[in-house]
């Protein structure tokens, strides 16, 4: 071994400094080179699903980097589809305690551009509604500032989702600078306003009566109607000659225990007496399929009592004329809650089909009245000196204190555009109305 | 271990004398976590390989530069540098691989057989010796934790099967024990340390025998 001048501390710094310097700039080659097909491959797993939503965008894993921020532990990974917007990856546990996993994806200006689930194993044709077309054509059609609506029916699975979704909103909200009201409450356009029990679509329920006692005045019927898993049984007694209801008595429960007897509590069961056909009686929160199979016993144990055929899907409040009852199914109308201005007025955000294009506005509702307070028309998309008679100040006046019963008269010479503010105002109201 | 007597035995009974693992208890570590099935054991023992091979060369390279006091680092930084390098292509182009060695694949580097071999051999030797004795030595330490794993996936899953790293096809699988007969604990730790202490017996008996013949030759 040679050792001419090895023993130096400056040479063994600089051989050191060398050695570390090229080892430096070899680990950087090979980390250019590996680290892209690194993070293919962590992708690679997601990366089909994530092409559902931005087809052949280039996505990158920016989980690291966000999911600090996430206070719900409800997000699993958060993906970047550049120049496109954000897909989060999401779980939640609703009805089958395996929980399930799905995904919702956000475009850049804050529109939902995507929700599907990746793995569930929620009810078919109950929880698993929840992913189904319907409520995510529903969800698909808000934004990252818009509460998520609940899916009746489905509460467990859809409050799982809403959740996730919230926790993605926030953090989405939060990158893109959109800010929102996190606390607003979604409005639950599907189970509508109440219907009278004689109205109501029972099909599902496969009812079955037989009376066991009838003596003039009062009569015992004994019903047997499927809930959310099984059948329930009660014994309902009515008194014949107001053909309404005296009392309703659960002599089985096959529903979920915990859940579905929310309904099946004396307290619930006292609300029954009294009511007639043409009466309306509230779902059990929580509880509204064995809530259903109970209204679904009283109205068909009354239809037989009083032989009065059960209507289904006619509802006689709505049959008049008024806007609520106007055929607006070619303006394709749609309400979002915008924001409320105290508790009894509710700002709706709407679009109709007008005469060309797609008109929008803010319906303001009073919703202990069920009155339109005001309308603005934010955007207008039919013909200018045409369609714009409609959206005039006067015009828009006319539409003040009116209900889902009135009568607001088409704008002479702006027929389809006064029909599209027409359409967001029952929609608006309609909606109110179930809240 | 003298070099000498090395030469004259047969390349089976120096690879098994001379063997790091079971001989020389060395890199003891790495071959009981990761012996729970064989293709672990051979994608460690290519990893390995390649490592103490490339050390070697670079070691035995540099050796006349090196100053006898900072020939530590100076080895730590070169055996780190080729782990991270290996460790990252073993991530890019066999995930499965990654995700089945985990954290033993950075423990490479203080793997004591790539140290010692570097201060032992290739710190003194030409390239030329340094690449076989890595070669060999990589070669032992493959043969061992593969010895391992075979014991313990066949003791402790009943099957053994080979899958290819890079696309995680199967190339075969056998059952060897039927279903319920096989041992679990095998996968455990604890099966690691009676595997490795029945085969370090065997090679341990075998090394006695070995100095038996020899000493009976040279009387």
């Amino acid at each position: 071994m040679k050792k001419l001048n090895h023993d130096s501390a400056l040479y063994k710094a600089g051989l050191l400094g060398i050695l570390c310097a090229v080892c430096g700039l070899l680990l950087s080659v090979a980390n250019a080179i590996t680290a892209p097909i690194i993070a293919e491959n962590a992708l690679a797993t997601i990366k089909a699903n994530l092409e559902e939503i931005y087809p052949g965008a280039t996505f990158n894993d920016v989980t690291e980097q966000y999911i600090g921020k996430d206070e719900t532990g409800l997000i699993d990974g958060i993906y970047e589809a550049e120049g496109k917007g954000y897909i989060f990856t999401l779980h939640g546990v609703g009805y089958n305690s395996n929980g399930f996993t799905f995904m919702v994806g956000f475009d850049n200006d804050g529109a939902i551009s995507g929700y599907t689930a990746l793995e569930q194993q929620e009810t078919s044709g109950i929880g698993a509604r929840a992913f189904e077309q319907e409520y995510s054509d529903q969800i698909k059609s808000l934004t990252s500032s818009d509460p998520i609506p609940l899916l009746s029916g489905a509460t467990l699975t859809s409050t799982a989702v809403q959740k996730g979704i919230d926790a993605a909103k926030a953090i989405f909200n939060d990158l893109q600078g959109i800010s929102y009201d996190p606390n607003a409450q979604a409005a639950t356009p599907e189970p509508a306003k109440p219907q009278p029990l004689a109205n109501e679509d029972y099909s599902s329920n496969n009812v079955t009566v037989e009376e066991i006692s009838n003596d003039g005045k009062t009569g015992v019927y004994h019903c047997t109607a499927k809930g959310f898993e099984g059948t329930n049984e009660a014994d309902v007694t009515i008194d014949l000659e107001s053909g309404t209801i005296t009392s309703i008595a659960v002599t089985a429960f096959n529903d979920t225990p915990g859940v579905g007897d929310t309904a099946t509590t004396d307290a619930e069961l006292a609300r029954y007496s009294g009511k007639g056909l043409s009466d309306m009686i509230d779902s059990t929160t929580g509880a509204s399929m064995t809530s259903r199979s109970l209204r679904a016993m009283a109205a068909n144990a009354l239809s037989l009592a009083t032989g009065t055929e059960l209507t289904p899907g006619t509802d006689s409040g709505a049959s008049g004329s008024g806007i609520g009852a106007e055929d607006f199914s070619e303006r394709e109308a749609g309400c979002v809650v915008y924001t409320n201005l105290d508790e009894t007025a509710f700002v709706y955000s709407c679009k109709a089909t007008g005469y060309q294009g797609v008109n929008k506005a803010y319906v303001t509702v009073d919703t202990t009245t069920g009155t339109v307070k005001s309308i603005e028309v934010t955007e207008f998309n039919d013909t200018p000196g045409v369609g714009d008679k409609a959206t005039a100040a006067e015009e828009l006046a006319r539409y003040e204190g009116a209900t889902l019963e009135s009568t607001v008269n088409a704008t002479t010479g702006a027929s389809m555009t006064s029909a599209s503010i027409r359409a967001m105002a029952a929609a608006a109201l309609k909606m109110a109305a179930g809240n | 271990m003298s070099e000498k007597k090395a030469k004259k035995q047969s390349l089976f009974t120096r690879l098994l004398v001379e063997n790091p693992v079971f001989g020389l208890y060395l890199g003891i570590c790495s071959a009981l976590a990761i012996t729970t099935n064989i293709n672990n054991a051979i994608g460690m023992g290519i990893a390995v390989t390649i490592v103490l091979t490339l050390s070697n060369i670079l070691v035995s390279s540099i050796r006349n530069l090196t100053p006898a006091d900072i020939h530590i680092p100076v080895y730590i930084v070169i055996i780190a540098t080729l782990v991270t390098i290996v460790g990252m292509v073993i991530q890019a182009y066999t995930p499965s691989l990654y995700s089945a060695l985990g954290a033993f694949i950075d423990l490479i580097v203080v793997n004591c057989i790539i140290l010692g071999r570097a201060e032992a051999f290739a710190s003194m030797n030409p390239i030329g010796p340094s690449i076989l004795d890595g070669l060999t030595m990589g070669c032992s330490y493959t043969m061992s934790i593969l010895a391992m794993s075979f014991f313990r996936q066949i003791l402790g899953t009943g099957m053994l099967s080979l899958s290819n790293p890079f696309t995680n096809a199967e190339i075969f699988s056998i059952r060897l024990i039927p279903e319920g007969f096989e041992l679990p604990f095998f996968k455990e730790q604890f099966g690691a340390f009676i595997t490795f202490a029945c085969l370090a017996a065997a090679v341990s008996a075998f090394k006695a025998n070995v100095e038996k013949k020899e000493k009976s030759a040279e009387l």
